[in-house]
């Protein structure tokens, strides 16, 4: 939690006695008294400028730190970006509601962070904007969705109500400390995979940074879902259950990762690349040249697929991704989903998966949404952490697909599954 | 309106009398078919053979395909991922691929040569095997549901080389001709494949409006090309078709009267009258197993989920649309003001003045079920 600078007194360590914190981020060097009263109850009381969180800006992490953790300076205050058109919901590339996320950014930390813990924080928003409750359980939410973890942040207007001890506050403070406790029962969906058939490799930086960056952000809004993979991370093994990659770098990648593309493809995936590595592939069919925006080879039992004239428009790029490898190997989908975001996981066994529902609107979906997977399932079960028990869900097959009508809920939602054999 | 009582044009009159000053005339010279009209109660084993039946009380497919190019015209109108509360959108705003499935099956059998799956997949130029994906349909049981089956989205030009030009042989009431992707100027045998809905700017959605989507939103789109077709096209065709904003691409031929009244309730029916007339419908099919009422989407307002157990054929489209128009509760002969045509123009009216087919139920032979033991009324079904 980052520590309120006017909360000095040890008393106040009684807010987060017998909760699930256990940091606290302090914006200065606390007092002896207060540090002695934080390691008796059994919390950790980091100054700042501490050599365990190596917080940065995105772009300036350097992910060969000595730091036992990796800390995103630049995450964003996560809903539908409700800024650029005042009080209307403004768009993107995508042309619907813009979604200011953290997802992708913690994909990309946890690929590169290679197993070290990631947490994400967002600069304080502007004085004259409201964080509600809904803000910082979605911020708690999505952070843990994802693997990462997101430091506490308390408004100066919470802290004010905390300090009067109103019963809103109180309130409040109870439903962040129980999100908090929530997750403490599902840490085995943290070992979970991402369920995804497409792998982005990128070196995420300098003249690759934008593009690459932006296929991840733009990817999810698609619930398009990736692995993002430096290529030092690919080998035959890393790509093998994959339909296919994505190879966002403007130059060749190393020629050691070549021909684990080339054979990746060969073996039936798709391999989406810029020419200057598309013309160092071996065994290109004749192109192909009906697509308008790439040349297409056959390789192999696969295909290589080379943007004309180059990358440019990453939105596009996703969408023409998704379309070449086709939307047959998206595992789930939401339908009525609106501004409703979804990351899939599966057991390491297969037998069971957990689709993680994050409504980035931020109060209840205004239509009746609906879960469909092409896995068979054999039972399925809602968890929302505003209510005391699991829901078992009703099942029903559809054109050979398994539907599940789900019940609204105002932030987060998860889905367990249980798959047939 | 009691079910199993007669039905007929002068009930119908004398229930809508107070609404309409003076009741339509139909245009005695408009030509007329039979229609077919089967009960169906959901989508299962007895699908197929109450098609084979229609089929077969028309004159049997093989007449109409055998050594022929086929065109399917579908209904798959709005988003792929919008749904009617927790209804598949199959079993309420799309034609059911299972419709789909029986009929390019029964096609193939009769001896059809190709059969091309046609529809301008909403607002995108995805392939529609692709957007049959996203809604959540597996398109390979169609693809191989007879021999040399392929899907077009006919929102662009697609693979071909040119657009087909197809002109509306009399008079038209909005565009004198259309410029359709070549699919529609290259088949033998025109059908339309449609759901049996309400229309808030048509009054009625059947063979008739079904296809407006036959229109490529590269010319006709909100963001078709100026001069020419925009073959990466986005969104729908409010600008050009519904309100009349612009017009389309001026490779294409412009309106015929720009100064005409630009609300969609008007024109809608006009174009779409005008397509029926460039692009001739050779069979039309009527999904009406499963469906909804209220309206032709979820966006549509108040809408709810109704199972009518219908299916209709017939082999002219205007016939066809009255008869269906008359199971679902209204009166074929309505005019503007009376239901389903309260606050639009009747497209039944309009194709009739222009010869495509007789409205009046009188002068159409109804084959298999009876008008009056299949009615299903939309409007008194709300909540039922």
């Amino acid at each position: 939690m980052e520590w309120p600078a006017a909360w000095k007194s040890p008393a106040r360590l009684e807010l987060v006695r017998r909760t699930p914190i256990n940091c606290l981020l302090c914006p200065s060097e606390p007092s002896p008294e207060f540090a002695a009263a934080a390691t008796e109850a059994s919390i950790d009381c980091l100054p700042p400028n501490n050599s365990s969180v190596a917080w940065r800006p995105l772009k300036e992490i350097d992910w060969r730190s000595p730091a036992p953790v990796i800390g995103i300076s630049d995450g964003v205050w996560p809903g539908l970006d409700t800024r650029r058109g005042g009080t209307s919901e403004s768009a993107g590339p995508t042309g619907t509601p813009w979604l200011d996320a953290n997802g992708w950014i913690i994909q990309l930390a946890r690929c590169r962070a290679r197993g070290k813990p990631v947490w994400v924080r967002a600069e304080a928003p502007p004085a004259n904007d409201v964080i509600g409750l809904p803000d910082y359980l979605l911020a708690i939410h999505e952070a843990r969705v994802y693997g990462a973890r997101r430091p506490l942040w308390l408004s100066p207007a919470h802290i004010q109500e905390l300090d009067k001890g109103t019963e809103r506050a109180k309130q409040g403070w109870l439903s962040l400390a129980a999100a908090l406790a929530w997750w403490r029962k599902h840490t085995d969906w943290q070992t979970w995979s991402v369920d995804a058939r497409l792998m982005v490799v990128s070196d995420f930086s300098g003249p690759n940074e934008y593009f690459s960056t932006e296929i991840l952000n733009l990817a999810a809004r698609r619930d398009l879902a990736f692995r993002a993979a430096t290529p030092d991370q690919v080998t035959a093994a890393a790509v093998r259950d994959f339909r296919a990659v994505l190879y966002a770098g403007q130059e060749p990648p190393p020629p050691e990762v070549l021909p684990v593309l080339g054979q990746f493809a060969a073996s039936g995936g798709l391999l989406l690349a810029s020419q200057p590595t598309v013309a160092k592939l071996n065994g290109l069919g004749p192109p192909d040249r009906t697509h308008p925006r790439f040349t297409l080879y056959s390789l192999g039992k696969g295909r290589v697929a080379e943007p004309v004239p180059g990358w440019d428009d990453p939105w596009q790029a996703v969408l023409d991704t998704h379309l070449l490898m086709s939307r047959r190997y998206d595992s789930v989908r939401l339908f009525n989903g609106g501004s409703l975001s979804l990351h899939h996981q599966v057991a390491p066994d297969g037998s069971r998966s957990v689709v993680h529902l994050l409504n980035y609107a931020r109060h209840q979906a205004a239509h009746q949404v609906l879960l469909q997977s092409q896995r068979p399932v054999r039972a399925a079960r809602i968890l929302d952490p505003a209510k005391p028990d699991a829901a078992a869900l009703t099942v029903r097959r559809e054109m050979g697909r398994y539907e599940m009508p789900l019940p609204p809920f105002a932030v987060y939602a998860a889905v367990e599954l249980e798959h047939k054999p | 309106m009691t079910l199993g009582q007669p039905f007929s044009r002068r009930h119908f009159l004398g229930a809508a009398g107070a609404a309409v000053a003076a009741p339509a005339l139909a245009n005695p010279q408009a030509p007329t078919a039979p229609v077919a009209v089967a009960r169906c109660r959901n989508y299962g084993p007895e699908l197929g053979p109450a098609l084979r039946t229609m089929f077969d009380q028309l004159g049997g497919l093989g007449k109409l395909v055998k050594g022929k190019t086929v065109g399917i015209k579908i209904n798959m109108t709005g988003g792929p991922r919008v749904r009617m509360g927790y209804t598949p959108a199959e079993n309420a705003q799309y034609t059911h691929p299972a419709v789909v499935g029986h009929v390019v099956s029964l096609m193939g059998q009769a001896g059809a040569r190709r059969i091309r799956i046609l529809e301008g997949a909403f607002a995108c130029s995805d392939p529609l095997e692709e957007f049959m994906l996203e809604c959540g349909w597996d398109p390979s049981p169609l693809l191989r549901a007879a021999p040399n089956v392929v899907m077009e989205n006919t929102n662009i030009r697609g693979p071909h080389r040119s657009y087909s030009r197809m002109m509306v042989p009399g008079r038209s009431y909005t565009f004198k001709g259309f410029d359709f992707n070549a699919a529609y100027g290259e088949i033998d045998v025109f059908v339309s494949l449609a759901k049996l809905k309400e229309h808030k700017t048509a009054g009625v959605t059947l063979s008739i409006k079904n296809c407006f989507g036959c229109t490529p939103i590269s010319v006709y789109g909100d963001t078709a090309g100026k001069d020419e077709p925009n073959e990466d096209p986005k969104g729908g065709r409010g600008a050009v078709m519904h309100f009349g904003q612009r017009q389309p691409s001026k490779s294409a031929i412009a309106e015929n009267d720009p100064a005409t009244p630009r609300g969609d309730k008007y024109r809608i029916p006009r174009i779409i009258t005008d397509i029926a007339g460039a692009r001739p419908i050779h069979l039309a099919i009527i999904d009406g197993v499963h469906t909804m009422a209220g309206g032709e989407g979820p966006w549509t307002g108040r809408v709810w989920p109704v199972s009518p157990g219908l299916l209709a054929a017939g082999t002219n489209c205007v016939t066809t649309d009255a008869v269906c128009t008359a199971l679902m509760g209204f009166d074929p002969l309505a005019v503007r003001g009376t239901a389903p045509f309260e606050t639009c123009d009747s497209t039944l009216k309009l194709a009739e003045d222009v010869g495509l087919g007789t409205r009046d139920l009188n002068r159409i032979e109804v084959l298999g079920t009876p008008i009056r033991e299949a009615m299903f009324d939309f409007r008194k079904s709300w909540k039922s």
